[in-house]
């Protein structure tokens, strides 16, 4: 969930009130802190970009209905390259005059470009966005895809030309972003008329026209991306946000080689006008309460709709600043927020149902009870498990591996609890023995290229008298009690000792093993005493 | 020593049953009719078969080989007079016919009397001599010898302890694999294949096999019409699904993958379900965050259900789960839920702590899955909870492998 960093002065400001934490539920937020005069807001709707700047936020306190775009025309191009379409292929863009750049502000907008970029635009994947200095360019403006080789330019905050493979190869942000564009053969460029480069998307901007300072009154913003709807959306947010700072906004037309959802040639900003029609009805049934229907068009004018009344129905229209509301549901929600949750009266579920445990869950408190009745403290694993643990175990299953692991320590899904066990029994050398411990829970491997889930029972026994009848007693007294008919075959797990390990087998069926633990495997893990474990897959205990 | 019971010393009398039956015999072969008249006949019958003397005909019994001898009833007198034969003396034991005498016992008993002893033998109950013997008395003040019982491991427990109360509120538990798909995780929760709403749910993903084999192709349809264009009262996510991303495994990220199978396999109307289901996540781990967690998560269906009593059951579960006095609910933010809520409680000593969402499932979830019901969704952090009732402070102690703090552990539930 984003989290912004505003100045409540200037928040308060622009909401024209005072804001306390109560009337952030408006705005799904939460004060996370307060320090020397900023605040901390994490937002938790990740859906809504348009509520991720301070703008945004003081927008909710402050506008009844849908607050006006007032757009200029700059009459200025941008060019779109047929060549771009298959790599990143829509853009948008507009001109903010009178901005009154200061630092502050400066780093508002920073700061909503990276949430946006960040989050709603997927780590640039979907939405980047660039920045300029308006003055410096010279327009028509170029999008199109060039060769890595053939263009030279200085990124930010490097002084000597780089092509775009070293780019990708020497600056942090072609590290972070690279694989965006590596995937093709041609990169993404934005030039200006005079051939000097503004960007690089979605990687870095010239450190030339592509840098933005203190002072900068007249800018230029621009977003590419791979839909053509986020990407005006963005564009959007961006605009009314500066204009709520007092800036002026000009539009820029897109000319597009190539058909798009919103023709081939348009203005952006490009201000949408999406209408939701529902009948009165729905609210009562969706919230459970009585509105008249003044109020709920009031109710939706708070939250910045514009809505009237056709007939039995209500028809709110939806700022061109939100593409989340898709469903009447969605504006429903908005009129039950402006009313307040906590003025809605709790009602309780009437109708009576029959609850139940799981048959697994049955079974497994089943053996738990079992295994304690006979001496054994339970013990509570992370699923998550690794290689190596599970090599020192000696254990042979195929283990199911994590693509995207954090950490090396809980990189693969366990297959068996005995290594879960082995480790617990590894770190309590100096407590004293007998140590019986068991563990009931889930595991999974690979069996035949497919994935196996299953959940087991596994006891361990350390001791320095422990031995196989030890655990062959448990084994059985835990197979009596629930009744399985059972029969013991010898095994050549390399787990286990040779000659003290059996394959349990029920139905016809394996349904555990158990024996002695290897003193190779007792080696690897420092355990100095020998150690006898059962394990039986209590899916097949299910009895009546 | 040896001596004759009861039981003996009339066998001595009146001849052992098998010697009397066989007597009996002597004048020709009787019918088994007859021969139930005689005392003793059950017993004279089962040691005369087993030594092979009679045989049966026709329900006539005769004569089968048999010697005239009895060695048992010479043995009998043996006993009497103080002699004893080893083989023969085994079967008078076994018969109840002789016992040893008590002297041994009280032979033995009298050794521990005169000086004061500890454990109380069970020759001075036997002979009644416990009247005469010297008890040592202990000091009871002293603690016992530590001993370390099978228990619960703590945590388990109270999660037990949550099932039940879930149950006895009316919800049905629902269980699922680990692994799951891309596709029951997140796409039938209508949450877009390419969207930042998949940004909350960082997932892990599984290096080998990456896709599972199949889908049901008619809810995998259904669902892809969703996301590409909606339902009836929806325009949808509008972008082209991917069939094969899909299939991609996944280790399960949220219970709520339980209660959207659930849905989709004709669950009953009105019904409560729940899980309490290990969840994984992609997070650094430290003292409030682990690689993989439990959630409780659960579904009530029914025609009728409003944000109304969205709010009133999680007011509910705040008082029942969080023994919390102060409980508000806000707004809040799920791709699967719209309305969305938060619950918190007010902690004493850590302000408002947020103990889990809810809301009323998406229309466009719904509809692929073939429910037409609201259906009211929440979950809750439940290690979180755990810890708060068990004055835990630090995540990893609630899984800790410590067995001097599980063995000392106090048992809350």
């Amino acid at each position: 969930m984003p989290t912004i960093e505003v100045s409540r002065k200037t928040l308060e400001r622009l909401a024209g009130k005072k804001i306390t934490e109560d009337m952030l539920d408006a705005v799904k937020g939460d004060i996370e802190g307060e320090k020397e005069g900023i605040l901390k807001i994490e937002i938790g709707d990740t859906n809504r970009p348009d509520l991720w700047s301070i703008e945004g936020v003081a927008r909710v306190f402050r506008e009844r209905g849908i607050p006006k775009l007032r757009v200029k025309k700059s009459g200025k191009s941008i060019i779109v390259n047929a060549n771009i379409q298959k790599i990143r292929p829509y853009i948008a863009g507009f001109v903010a005059k009178n901005v009154p750049m200061n630092e502050e502000l400066l780093l508002d907008i920073i700061q909503l470009q990276e949430k946006i970029s960040e989050n709603f635009g997927r780590k640039r994947e979907k939405i980047s966005i660039g920045v300029y200095n308006y003055r410096d360019a010279k327009f028509p403006l170029h999008y199109k895809a060039v060769a890595p080789k053939s263009v030279h330019f200085a990124p930010l905050e490097f002084t000597e030309p780089l092509d775009l493979d070293e780019i990708l190869d020497k600056h942090p942000k072609g590290h972070l972003y690279g694989h965006i564009v590596k995937k093709h053969k041609m990169y993404p460029l934005f030039t200006d008329s005079a051939e000097q480069v503004l960007s690089f998307p979605p990687i870095i901007n010239s450190n030339y026209l592509g840098k933005v300072r203190e002072g900068t009154s007249e800018i230029f913003i621009e977003v590419t991306g791979s839909d053509i709807m986020p990407v005006n959306l963005v564009v959007n947010i961006m605009a009314l946000a500066l204009q709520d700072r007092g800036a002026t906004i000009e539009s820029v037309n897109i000319g597009y080689p190539y058909a798009t959802p919103l023709g081939k040639r348009h203005a952006t900003p490009y201000v949408f006008a999406e209408k939701l029609a529902f009948p009165e009805a729905m609210v009562k049934e969706r919230l459970g309460i009585v509105l008249k229907t003044g109020q709920i068009i009031s109710l939706l004018r708070s939250m910045q709709y514009d809505a009237t009344k056709k007939g039995n129905k209500i028809v709110a229209t939806v700022p061109y600043y939100r593409r989340d509301v898709m469903h009447p549901f969605d504006a429903i929600e908005d009129i039950a927020i402006a009313y307040g949750y906590d003025k809605i009266e709790p009602a309780s579920l009437d109708s009576f149902t029959a609850g139940g445990l799981a048959p697994l869950t049955t079974s497994t408190e089943k053996v738990r009870r079992i295994a304690i009745g006979m001496g054994f403290q339970e013990i509570m694993s992370p699923i998550l498990s690794n290689a190596a643990d599970n090599e020192k175990s000696l254990n042979e299953t195929k283990l199911i591996e994590i693509d995207n692991y954090m950490s090396k320590n809980y990189s693969a899904v366990r297959p068996s609890i005995i290594p879960s066990l082995l480790l617990v029994l590894s770190k309590n050398l100096h407590v004293e023995y007998p140590q019986k411990i068991f563990e009931t829970g889930e595991c999974a491997s690979v069996e035949n290229d497919e994935i196996k889930n299953a959940t087991k029972i596994t006891l361990c026994i350390a001791d320095e008298s422990a031995g196989y009848e030890d655990i062959s007693s448990v084994a059985d007294a835990m197979l009596r009690l629930l009744g399985v008919k059972y029969t013991l075959e010898s095994s050549k797990k390399k787990m286990f000792i040779d000659g003290r390990q059996a394959a349990i087998k029920a139905n016809g069926k394996v349904i555990g093993a158990m024996g002695e633990i290897h003193p190779q495997v007792l080696e690897n893990w420092g355990v100095d005493k020998p150690v006898v474990a059962l394990e039986l897959d209590v899916e097949t205990l299910i009895t009546r | 020593m040896y001596k004759l019971t009861e039981e003996g010393r009339k066998y001595l009398e009146k001849g052992l049953p098998e010697k009397r039956l066989m007597e009996l015999l002597a004048g020709g072969s009787v019918t088994v009719e007859e021969s139930k008249k005689m005392e003793d006949f059950a017993v004279a019958m089962q040691w005369a078969k087993r030594n092979g003397w009679i045989k049966m005909e026709n329900g006539k019994i005769s004569v089968g080989k048999y010697d005239g001898k009895v060695p048992l009833q010479q043995a009998l007198v043996d006993v009497k007079a103080g002699k004893t034969d080893g083989f023969q003396l085994q079967i008078l034991l076994s018969r109840n016919l002789v016992e040893k005498e008590r002297d041994d016992i009280v032979k033995q008993a009298y050794a521990y009397l005169g000086r004061e002893i500890a454990t109380l033998p069970s020759a001075l109950i036997k002979t009644g001599l416990w009247r005469e013997a010297k008890l040592k008395k202990y000091n009871v003040a002293a603690t016992g010898k530590t001993i370390y019982p099978g228990r619960k491991h703590h945590y388990a427990a109270f999660l037990d302890n949550v099932k039940h109360k879930l149950v006895a509120m009316g919800f049905k538990e629902m269980t699922g694999p680990l692994v799951e798909t891309e596709f029951w995780n997140m796409d039938a929760l209508f949450m877009p294949q390419h969207h930042s709403a998949r940004d909350i749910h960082d997932a892990y993903f599984v290096k080998e096999p990456k896709y599972a084999k199949a889908l049901d192709s008619d809810i995998l349809n259904a669902v892809k019409a969703a996301h590409e264009r909606g339902t009836k009262e929806s325009r949808g996510w509008q972008y082209q699904y991917d069939v094969q991303r899909a299939h991609r495994h996944v280790l399960r990220t949220q219970g709520t993958v339980l209660s959207a199978k659930t849905l989709a396999a004709k669950p009953e109307i009105p019904g409560k379900y729940f899980a309490a289901a290990r969840c994984f996540r992609y997070d650094v781990i430290d003292a409030t965050h682990l690689a993989d967690f439990f959630q409780v998560e659960g579904i009530v269906l029914e025609e009728g259900l409003t944000l109304r009593h969205l709010i009133g059951m999680l007011k509910m579960f705040g008082k029942e789960f969080a023994n919390a006095e102060k409980i508000k609910v806000t707004p809040s933010y799920f791709p699967f839920t719209e309305p969305s809520a938060a619950l918190y409680a007010k902690h004493p000593d850590m302000g408002w702590i947020e103990l889990g969402g809810a809301g009323i499932f998406r229309e466009e979830m719904l509809t692929p899955l073939g429910i037409s019901v609201p259906v009211i969704a929440w979950g809750i952090g439940i290690d979180r909870i755990g810890m708060f009732n068990m004055e835990i402070k630090d995540i990893r102690d609630l899984f800790s492998t410590d067995l001097n703090y599980l063995r000392s552990m106090r048992v809350t539930y």
